[in-house]
């Protein structure tokens, strides 16, 4: 959501180092990250911040190996939900890249890709998938006539 | 009466074992002459208490000063009453305080206790670290300090509680543990 944006954030960790030198904010462990409706959640995470405050947050790991983010639409009483193996967040473009293992899924669409970069602003998103045979994007639209009707849970390819 | 004599050497026997022990009971209940030995009694009380200790390059290291200060010399311990450190060395410009401190290992180990505050001023990179909690221990060589207590560090927006940690001056490191951090966005 928008008003995301001007909300503090709020951030839980098992343990920090914080360094002078880095300028960063190491966490380690139930790592969770919130800022109004956005919330990342992974074993790992760096936060970077100036004087403007919270910037940038690299988020690695979690269960299964990836880490999550969910936002809520504009408006809208839907929800973003995205996993990927890392997942590096932007405060100042409100962008959240999806880094290996990406899916995404956005009311009744979801994307899996190598990498997918989704605006939070805008709320879209682009996917791209290394380019080896057989690897490519996979995008479900569920059709017009599904709408009312219950979804087929077709789920993306997403490789374990 | 007949069996007097007999009995008469030992009742003088019972009688002679008797002083004994109540002799070794007066001396060993004796209050030790003198300056009150046990910690309870401070050998020194001295007020406006300050010392300066350098580096080994003859350079000023840290400064204690305290309103009070207490001498115990049965361990050579010593009781503050609202201390301030300031450590000026290596580390960045930083100073404690707080109500109460008890100094041991010659000033090495300083444990501070009841409104423990900690400051690293600012630099040109990095703006005001302040550090508050209920005990610290200062170890004032390495100008580490450990907190096993429930903490606060605030810099700029950012406030981070957590359950315990330890600050390392030199190192510039501040490690926490169970970490609830909030970052505001400065508008």
């Amino acid at each position: 959501e928008r008003a995301d944006r001007e909300k503090p954030v709020r951030i839980l960790a098992d343990y920090s180092p914080v360094s002078d030198k880095t300028k960063t904010l190491t966490l380690e462990g139930h790592v969770k990250i919130s800022q109004g409706t956005l919330v990342i959640t992974s074993n790992k995470a760096v936060v970077t911040q100036d004087a403007e405050g919270f910037q940038t947050a690299v988020a690695t790991g979690g269960e299964g190996g990836l880490a999550r983010l969910q936002q809520k639409s504009e408006g809208k009483d839907e929800m973003v939900y995205a996993e990927a193996e890392r997942i590096e967040y932007d405060a100042r473009t409100e962008t959240a890249v999806l880094i290996k293992r990406a899916w995404i899924r956005k009311g009744v669409n979801e994307t899996c890709a190598d990498t997918i970069e989704y605006n939070a602003q805008t709320e879209t998103s682009k996917s791209r998938s290394a380019a080896k045979p057989g690897d490519q994007v996979s995008i479900v639209l569920p059709g017009k006539a599904s709408q009312s009707a219950p979804i087929a849970t077709i789920t993306c390819e997403r490789k374990k | 009466m007949r069996r007097l004599p007999a009995l008469l050497p030992i009742i003088v026997a019972a009688l002679l074992a008797l002083a004994t022990y109540w002799l070794q009971f007066v001396v060993s209940s004796e209050r030790p002459s003198g300056l009150g030995n046990d910690r309870g009694d401070p050998d020194a009380i001295v007020e406006n208490f300050h010392v300066d200790k350098f580096d080994q390059q003859g350079k000023l290291a840290m400064v204690l000063e305290a309103d009070e200060l207490k001498h115990f010399p049965k361990d050579d311990s010593a009781d503050l009453k609202q201390p301030r450190v300031r450590f000026l060395s290596a580390g960045r410009d930083s100073h404690w305080r707080s109500d109460k401190a008890r100094v041991t290992e010659r000033g090495d180990h300083i444990v501070l206790t009841e409104n423990v505050r900690g400051v690293r001023v600012a630099t040109a990179q990095s703006p005001e670290q302040v550090l508050t909690t209920t005990e610290v221990i200062l170890l004032t060589d390495d100008e580490i300090a450990q907190i096993h207590q429930p903490l606060t560090v605030t810099q700029a927006g950012t406030r981070i509680d957590a359950a315990s940690g330890e600050w390392n001056n030199i190192e510039g490191l501040l490690q926490l543990k169970q970490v609830d951090a909030t970052l505001q966005r400065n508008p």
